[in-house]
């Protein structure tokens, strides 16, 4: 079975980042390379401290990308994202200076601390990859992909994103403490942060541009796997615990990084094993239990879902 | 080492003659002559290394061919085919050998044996057919040998194999054999039957008399009947067949009997089964003297003689009843009508009779008279150097002395009758050939017999055989060992094969069926409970066989494949794993090559093609064979 093309470069860039300078974010830059691949978007859910920032910057500059940071805070306008037109009196008239949401990847840190109305200028962007300015389009460069991140347990003096917003990002995720060998060297050895910003570019951009077309393209999603994802979407919205399943755009969703995740494991074509192993990454931020169930870990309930439905074999 | 070229030609001369020694007896003499020296020829042509080319040997079969068809006729159509598969068999053993012809050779001997089945059906057949089926498989696999490598060697151990397992194959197919044999409906006749009405000249056995007419009979050696009967006294043992009791140019010959009422004659009862061969002629013989033939349609006349509706040109059976008694009673008897005399009796016979009717007052008394005179003369038994001419029994009597069996009767017959006593003659078979080991009586046509019954008055008939009084008397020979396991062999085949027909076969299901009718069982809720359980247990089977078959190749190869990763990880596979991930986890290159084809044809929603069937099963038969 001949190979997808440039698989062997993406898997390298993950290997060389995950051994060599984030040790133990495996699952989480893997992720973040899914849902560059599929043109999503990431939100990485966990308490501050543990390497985010730094992930999303060894990401993009292993990448060759440009990296764009903007850190959220209540006073935080739309145009400091978006950029805003300053006049020239030099020249006599505005010119538009691009905000930091003109880059390759952006990270968004403390998402859920901006004001709402800058919350939804940058899911705006995020989801029709231009913005407006002025009256001018500016389109955004490919390829985009927003990272953001939130801090989940501290909740004085912040905005959470509603749930109809949480939809917008194709994949939420944690990052997790390192484990214990990792972390005690990460302990020794001090923050790496100066090091990262001077990792060189891993990757050619066409090759990453190769590649995202070769995920939408050429990764086939046949009968029995779309029937599986179906059965997976139906049984979230029958659950007795949950009141909105999964929509139609979660289930595109899920499909897009199956597709992604297969091209990883360097097949032209989704297994089943690759849906399931991505609806935990995928699916639980677009579900809405029911007010009395609001408790309930949603990880369960959709282990409990999994196991319900058997994986088709033949 | 086992030359295998060697082993085929062998096996392949062996095959050859399965075809043409069950058509022997029925082939010309061209044919006859031919194949055994094309065989020899065939023999000498391997030893020295050559074969004759196509281009001899296709003008010559030709030549053969347009040789053997000229004798062709609507008639003949069978035997000329018979001749022309034998010269083919014949042609193709002379030359090159290669697997095309060795094939040949092999169906021409097939189509030789069931052209031998057009003439004939015994149980020769069935040792034919068995023989032919083991020596085809094993020349049709050594022939697969023999297509890769013409000069390719076997070692003793692998020969052994591969004969052992060529051999499997027909031992296996013999149980579908023997079910077929049991349901097909199978005929009684050989083929060849429909197209031709047999014309068998019985010289033994016939329904008129008439000494004379040749100087020597020969009689074959064919069987007539087998009985199974208890065991008879030597001197009682005469089949009673025909009753000739007129004249018809100066031949005896069977009337109309007249009317004469018999009563149950006394003596011993014996009971015979006999199964008679096939014939043209209509009466059932039995031993002296039949009282009641049943198993088939017949008229009895009161003189003893059982005819059959309809001549017994299909293997029939009969039962007959017989009383061993010498004597006769009738009452009411027409004594011109037994008096009558032929036209042309010579004048030293006439003096004959008058002598003895003057001499001897009672019936009693002229018998003894005759007897001494037939002592007398020293006559010979035998069945050449006869007396012919334009008054063979005067010949017999008084100058040559040599005679069979219709001299002796008709002879004395005629006395009686010329000395006032009515008699008539008795035609039947003489002894038989018992069979210890089957119980029964071998009669066959050289057994033909002509005795005399003659009237005395307030006894009834009295059965006289005047062959007694020859200087030779005649003896049945006893059969030899194997001769009699033989026919002891053809004579069950007839029994259990040919006479087993589409009757026997209903009746056999009739009986099941009135069987299970009658099972008896001993509460009512239990016989509804058996029948549930006999309609819903193999139901059930059936329903669990078909959910527990996988409906598609995919699935039986991927549950094959699971079996063999479960033998080689044992509880290695986990539930609820996709097979990327257990082939992953498993680190099984076998798995993993395995689930790249698989994967890439099932969740690419097509089939997989016909190499890829292939090679999965090559993965699964390399994976079951080296278990790590």
């Amino acid at each position: 079975m001949p190979k997808p093309a440039k698989v062997d470069e993406m898997n390298a860039v993950l290997e060389e980042l995950s051994s060599q300078h984030l040790k133990g974010k495996v699952r989480a830059l893997r992720l973040s390379l899914m849902a560059l691949l599929t043109g999503g978007h990431i939100l990485l859910e966990d308490i501050p401290g543990l390497g985010k920032t730094t992930m999303a910057l060894a990401f993009a500059s292993a990448l060759g990308l440009s990296f764009g940071r903007v850190q959220c805070t209540s006073d935080l306008l739309p145009s400091d994202i978006t950029g805003l037109s300053v006049f020239d009196r030099t020249e006599g008239r505005f010119n538009f200076i691009k905000g930091p949401i003109f880059n390759n990847i952006v990270l968004i840190d403390e998402v859920n601390r901006a004001m709402p109305k800058t919350q939804s200028a940058l899911l705006e962007a995020m989801e029709e990859r231009r913005v407006t300015v002025e009256g001018v389009t500016y389109q955004l460069p490919e390829p985009f992909m927003v990272l953001a991140t939130q801090n989940p347990v501290e909740q004085v003096g912040t905005y959470p994103l509603p749930e109809s917003q949480m939809d917008r990002f194709l994949i939420r995720t944690g990052i997790g403490y390192p484990p214990e060998e990792v972390e005690k060297g990460i302990l020794r050895q001090g923050s790496i942060r100066n090091e990262i910003l001077h990792i060189p570019p891993l990757l050619q951009h066409e090759d990453l541009v190769e590649a995202i077309r070769t995920v939408r393209e050429q990764v086939y999603v046949g009968e029995k796997v779309t029937d599986y994802i179906y059965a997976i979407i139906k049984a979230t919205r029958t659950h007795p615990l949950v009141q909105t399943g999964l929509s139609t755009r979660g289930g595109i969703g899920m499909v897009d990084v199956a597709k992604a995740a297969a091209y990883l494991h360097g097949r032209d074509f989704v297994a089943p094993e690759d849906v399931r192993d991505v609806v935990h990454a995928v699916c639980p931020h677009r579900l809405i239990f029911r007010p009395e169930h609001e408790g309930v870990d949603k990880e369960h309930v959709l282990n409990a879902i999994l196991k319900e439905i058997p994986l088709p074999l033949t | 080492m086992v030359r295998v070229d060697l082993f085929l030609s062998g096996l392949t001369a062996c095959i050859a003659l399965i075809g043409y020694l069950p058509l022997l007896a029925h082939l010309g003499l061209f044919a006859r002559v031919f194949f055994p020296a094309a065989l020899l020829a065939g023999v000498y042509l391997y030893y020295s290394g050559r074969a004759l080319p196509g281009r001899v040997l296709t003008p010559f079969s030709i030549l053969l061919f347009i040789y053997l068809a000229s004798g062709f006729s609507v008639s003949r159509l069978v035997p000329v085919t018979a001749d022309l598969l034998v010269v083919f068999l014949g042609v193709r053993l002379l030359g090159e050998r290669s697997g095309r012809h060795y094939l040949q050779a092999f169906a021409l001997s097939l189509f030789c044996l069931a052209a031998s089945s057009l003439f004939e059906m015994s149980a020769l057949f069935l040792v034919y057919l068995f023989a032919l089926l083991l020596l085809l498989a094993v020349a049709l696999v050594l022939l697969t040998f023999h297509a890769q490598d013409e000069a390719i060697l076997l070692t003793r151990y692998e020969a052994k194999k591969v004969v052992t397992v060529a051999l499997l194959m027909p031992v296996v197919a013999l149980p579908l054999l023997l079910f077929f044999f049991f349901i097909l409906p199978r005929t009684q006749y050989p083929l060849w039957n429909f197209l031709k009405t047999p014309a068998e000249k019985r010289i033994g056995f016939s329904d008129t008399v008439k000494p004379g007419s040749a100087p020597a009979v020969s009689a074959v050696k064919g069987v007539v009947l087998r009985a199974l009967s208890p065991k008879v006294p030597e001197e009682k043992l005469y089949w009673r067949g025909v009753v000739l009791n007129s004249f018809k140019n100066d031949a005896w010959v069977r009337k109309g009997v007249p009317g004469e009422i018999d009563s149950v004659p006394a003596g011993e009862r014996v009971t015979q089964e006999i199964y008679p061969e096939r014939s043209q002629s209509a009466y059932l013989p039995a031993l002296n003297v039949g009282r009641a033939v049943s198993g088939l349609r017949n008229d009895a006349s009161t003189d003893g003689v059982f005819v059959a509706s309809r001549p017994l040109d299909q293997k029939v059976k009969y039962v007959a009843e017989s009383a061993l008694s010498d004597v006769i009673r009738v009452r009411g008897l027409d004594r011109a009508f037994y008096l009558e005399l032929p036209g042309n009796i010579s004048q030293r016979m006439r003096a004959k009779g008058r002598e003895v009717a003057q001499k001897g007052v009672s019936t009693t008394q002229r018998m003894r008279l005759l007897e001494n005179f037939f002592r007398g003369q020293r006559l010979t038994y035998a069945n050449s150097g006869m007396a012919v001419g334009a008054d063979p029994l005067d010949s017999f009597l008084f100058d040559k002395k040599r005679g069979n069996c219709e001299y002796f009767a008709s002879s004395y017959a005629i006395l009686l009758r010329l000395a006032g006593v009515p008699s008539r003659l008795v035609g039947g078979y003489r002894g038989g050939i018992y069979n210890d080991i089957g119980g029964y009586y071998l009669v066959t046509e050289d057994m033909a017999h002509v005795w005399v019954e003659a009237y005395e008055d307030g006894v009834g008939w009295r059965f006289v055989d005047p062959s007694a009084w020859a200087l030779g008397a005649v003896r049945g020979t006893q059969a030899a060992g194997f001769a009699k396991y033989v026919d002891m062999a053809g004579f069950y085949w007839d029994k259990a094969v040919v006479t087993y027909d589409l009757e026997k076969q209903i009746a056999l299901v009739r009986e099941a069926g009135s069987r299970v009718r009658n099972l008896r069982l001993p509460e009512k809720s239990g016989k509804g409970f058996l029948i549930v359980m006999l309609v819903v247990v193999p139901l059930a089977l059936v329903v669990v066989w078909i959910r527990r078959r996988p409906p598609s190749v995919e699935a039986r190869l991927l549950r094959r494949m699971l079996r063999v990763v479960t033998r080689r990880h044992p509880g290695g596979i986990g539930d609820g794993e996709g097979l990327f991930e257990l082939a992953a986890r498993l680190d099984d290159p076998h798995l993993k090559r395995f689930v790249s084809i698989y994967g890439g044809a099932v969740y690419c929603d097509r089939s997989l093609s016909r190499e890829e069937v292939t090679q999965l099963e090559e993965i699964i038969r390399l994976a079951s064979q080296h278990l790590p």
